[in-house]
């Protein structure tokens, strides 16, 4: 019986040491982040400017919420225009129970909900992250109603002035779109 | 006499087969039988310590209300050149219907956070394309894809292993068909 609690209180402390672990690892990401970039999809003979904001805070005290911003600037590289595009993502990220190096997609509404991966073989998009070092990586893989999977990674790399960002989108694991940035941290 | 019939059949429906038809899948039980053949491995190390040559074997047949594939690679490499060394690894994998037509999805062996694969397998025209896709222990991803296209003598196979977007290996083979 008394072993039985001390390997309770073990595994319990281990479990705490984990998210703590994790947690030191992603406060370093904290920040806002501006800064632009480059996209090249495949095949085509010219590049797209785009502009990227990035934020990263804590979530829940133990995961991260990350929002981005990336306009595509219009065709003729200038920021005003009826072609450009903007799109805004905010999501947040909590640390995997059974895996100390991954964090998962938090689930939206439901306090006590636990955060699991989704199935993308049902159709939902799997998203989660890790850190290696100084990268943060955020990977999505979707796999669509014909058996086609399209996998997303962003690298988000911590440097002396802010962050380089590198992002892939790859269809049935041929490139599409290549994204190489730079931001600098403004907060 | 019948198996001759099939096989013509085959072979006039690929090779008739106009490019602007391609989008027209063909059906599960034509890819089933036995193939023969050989491939060459390629990897980021081929450049400096060549290439491999593997032999192959694939065995495509129904199972439930799916299908099942079993392949064999062959390897020769290392060791004295004329008597190299021979590795054999046989994979078995089986796929059942899925409620999305045409996508076949292999039974759940757990969550992709504890490092189970998952696997799934579509027909795209002539081509069955079988997935493998697991996250690593260190956070990245690693999927491998196995393409095997009819032709019209047996079956051309491509295959890669992408890990975090970047294609580690890759093989390319022609097999016969040895048996329906």
């Amino acid at each position: 019986m008394r072993y039985g609690l001390q390997l309770l209180v073990l595994i319990f402390g281990l479990t705490l040491g984990q998210v703590a672990s994790a947690q030191a690892a992603i406060e370093r990401f904290f920040g806002d982040y501006v800064g632009s970039g480059v996209a090249e999809r495949d095949g085509a003979a010219t590049t797209q400017q785009r502009d990227m904001d990035v934020s990263l805070e804590s979530y829940k005290d133990k995961g991260f919420t990350l929002k981005w911003i990336t306009v595509v600037r219009g065709n003729d590289g200038e920021r005003t225009g009826d072609d450009i595009r903007r799109r805004e993502i905010e999501e947040s990220f909590l640390p995997s129970e059974s895996n100390p190096n991954l964090f998962i997609l938090a689930p939206r509404g439901g306090l006590f909900t636990k955060a699991e991966l989704p199935n993308p073989l049902e159709g939902d998009p799997m998203r989660w992250a890790t850190i290696d070092g100084d990268t943060l990586s955020v990977y999505s893989l979707g796999i669509n109603g014909d058996g086609r999977s399209e996998m997303q990674i962003y690298h988000r790399t911590l440097t002396d002035n802010g962050m380089d960002v590198s992002f892939l989108r790859l269809q049935d694991e041929e490139i599409q779109l290549r994204v190489v940035g730079e931001l600098v941290k403004t907060n | 006499m019948l198996r001759l019939f099939q096989a013509a059949s085959l072979a006039a429906f690929i090779l008739l087969c106009p490019l602007g038809a391609a989008a027209q899948d063909l059906p599960l039980n034509t890819f089933f039988g036995k193939y023969a053949g050989s491939g060459i491995a390629e990897d980021a190390d081929s450049l400096y310590f060549g290439v491999t040559v593997r032999d192959l074997d694939v065995d495509i047949g129904p199972e439930g209300d799916g299908f099942y594939v079993e392949w064999t690679s062959v390897i020769r490499a290392g060791g004295d050149p004329s008597n190299p060394d021979v590795r054999r690894r046989t994979t078995r994998a089986s796929f059942a219907t899925s409620n999305r037509p045409g996508v076949y999805l292999a039974p759940a062996s757990g969550s992709p956070i504890d490092g189970e694969p998952v696997n799934w397998a579509y027909i795209s025209g002539n081509t069955l394309s079988v997935n493998v896709f697991v996250i690593r222990e260190d956070g990245g991803y690693e999927v491998q894809s196995y393409d095997r296209t009819l032709t019209g003598g047996g079956m051309q196979l491509e295959f890669t292993r992408i890990r975090d977007g970047e294609a580690v290996r890759s093989v390319e083979g022609q097999l016969v068909k040895t048996a329906n």
